[in-house]
């Protein structure tokens, strides 16, 4: 048996190896290196560092700046100097220490999944003022046909979206197949996009975890450090040897605010790197 | 620092070639440029999830494959099933150079490329990957994104299914005369 496997292996090795021309070649990495020219600009900006954090980075800008300046006053004696510096800057201290340390209210994931809940369906109701209702107030809602988020990427902001589909504009939504554009109004990319009537019978419904199919490199959780994202995950049919499964996450950030958990991004993922 | 696109470049000119011929053989037909050229281009917009414990090389591969399972997708045909290549009315490269007439030149060989295609889709990954390919088996469970283990038994289960095959018999006594094996 072993030499047949042999035989069979040593066929397969005689296969030919294709190979494009060079002029092929060239023109194709040329065409790479043009599309990720284009990209290249947006992806670095990575939406918007969080106010928090800006908030954060100056208060510790401004500790660091007073700490030198009361330095430099207090040359002559160096160890009240050390002492003193924090007394300038108490208003900054408690800022920055307060927000890193303070966690609010515990994560609740079942409150959270209900919420998801309550979401797809405002969603297959087409129901847009309920689910403005649920939309993050600064950061608004980003919607994406593909696990993919750049600077690009479609975002309606929180008042936009109770008459989202009422917009006759086509909006640039993504790249599909081929790189060709995804250009749709919202309302049609609800519809074929979106598709959450597929998600009422997920066969999973993940909250704070990810499905190891679905984003096996926790693309997300890179991107939304923050969030907590609800996936919904309906698994593929045998027809397509389980390949045409597909997901939707819901992305969640907590509202300074209020502490309530707040969507900031639908983003439905199907086989895609 | 590498940028990104410098990055993607320099992966290119080492690997655009094994990609591109990944792609004939998963896809069936030579008309695949369009795919590398997506593959990079994914790839380059995705850096940031790569993950570095996969080489370059698989994790291209990777997504060689997803962006062909996709294409295939798209064009409502079953790769796993497919015993002709794509007709893409819309290309108008030269008919000459259609995979099933390169494959032809050798009957052998073509018979054989036939039959793994005829394979369940499990079976045909491995097959194409481990032995036309001739990735290792750790390179190709990084690919299918599953154990080792799973990758050699499918692999031995999958050339049991090829010798199986009615056609395997007559391909395998007529390449081998001499033939040691039992009919």
């Amino acid at each position: 048996m072993n030499d047949q496997h042999h035989t069979a292996d040593t066929k397969l090795d005689a296969f030919p190896t294709y190979r494009m021309s060079e002029s092929a070649q060239h023109r194709i990495h040329q065409n790479v290196m043009k599309a990720l020219e284009q990209q290249a600009p947006k992806q670095k900006l990575t939406r918007g560092i969080s106010p928090r954090i800006t908030a954060g980075l100056i208060a510790i800008a401004a500790l660091f700046i007073l700490t030198i300046l009361s330095l430099n006053m207090l040359q002559t004696s160096p160890n009240t100097a050390i002492e003193t510096p924090p007394a300038p800057t108490e208003p900054t201290v408690p800022i920055v220490s307060g927000e890193d340390e303070e966690e609010p209210e515990p994560f609740d994931p079942a409150a959270l999944e209900q919420r998801a809940n309550a979401i797809l369906q405002a969603l297959d109701r087409r129901d847009m003022a309920t689910l403005a209702g649920y939309v993050h107030e600064e950061k608004g809602l980003l919607l994406s046909p593909y696990l993919s988020v750049s600077d690009s990427t479609v975002r309606f902001s929180q008042p936009e979206i109770a008459t989202l589909l009422d917009d006759e504009a086509t909006y640039l939504w993504g790249y599909g197949e081929a790189n060709t554009d995804i250009r749709t109004t919202p309302a049609e990319y609800f519809e074929q996009h979106l598709q959450v009537e597929r998600f009422f019978e997920a066969d999973e419904v993940l909250v704070d975890t990810t499905s190891p199919e679905s984003d096996p490199t926790n693309y997300l959780s890179s991107v939304f450090p923050d969030a907590k994202v609800v996936e919904f995950y309906t698994a593929g049919t045998e027809q397509y040897s389980g390949l045409d499964w597909r997901s939707l996450h819901m992305v969640f950030e907590q509202e300074e605010a209020s502490g309530e958990w707040r969507l900031i991004a639908l983003i439905n993922n199907l086989f895609t790197p | 620092m590498q940028s990104n696109q410098e990055t993607i470049s320099d992966w290119f000119y080492l690997y655009s070639q094994e990609i591109y011929n990944f792609l004939v053989y998963y896809t069936g037909t030579r008309d695949v440029e369009d795919l590398v050229q997506e593959v990079f281009i994914k790839a380059g917009k995705g850096l940031g999830s790569y993950r570095k414990e996969a080489s370059p090389k698989t994790w291209l591969m990777r997504i060689a494959r997803n962006v062909a399972i996709d294409k295939a997708r798209t064009k409502e045909t079953r790769l796993s099933r497919l015993s002709l290549p794509w007709q893409d009315s819309s290309n108008h490269r030269q008919t000459s150079s259609s995979p099933e007439q390169i494959l032809l030149e050798n009957e052998e060989k073509s018979e054989l490329y036939q039959l793994i295609n005829q394979q369940k889709k499990k079976f045909r990954d491995v097959l194409i990957l481990r032995g036309i390919q001739g990735l290792s088996v750790s390179e190709t469970a990084l690919i299918l994104d599953c154990k080792e283990t799973a990758v050699r038994t499918n692999y031995h289960r999958a050339i049991q299914a090829l010798k199986n095959e009615p056609n395997w018999r007559d391909l395998y006594e007529r390449s081998t005369p001499h033939s040691r094996h039992q009919t």
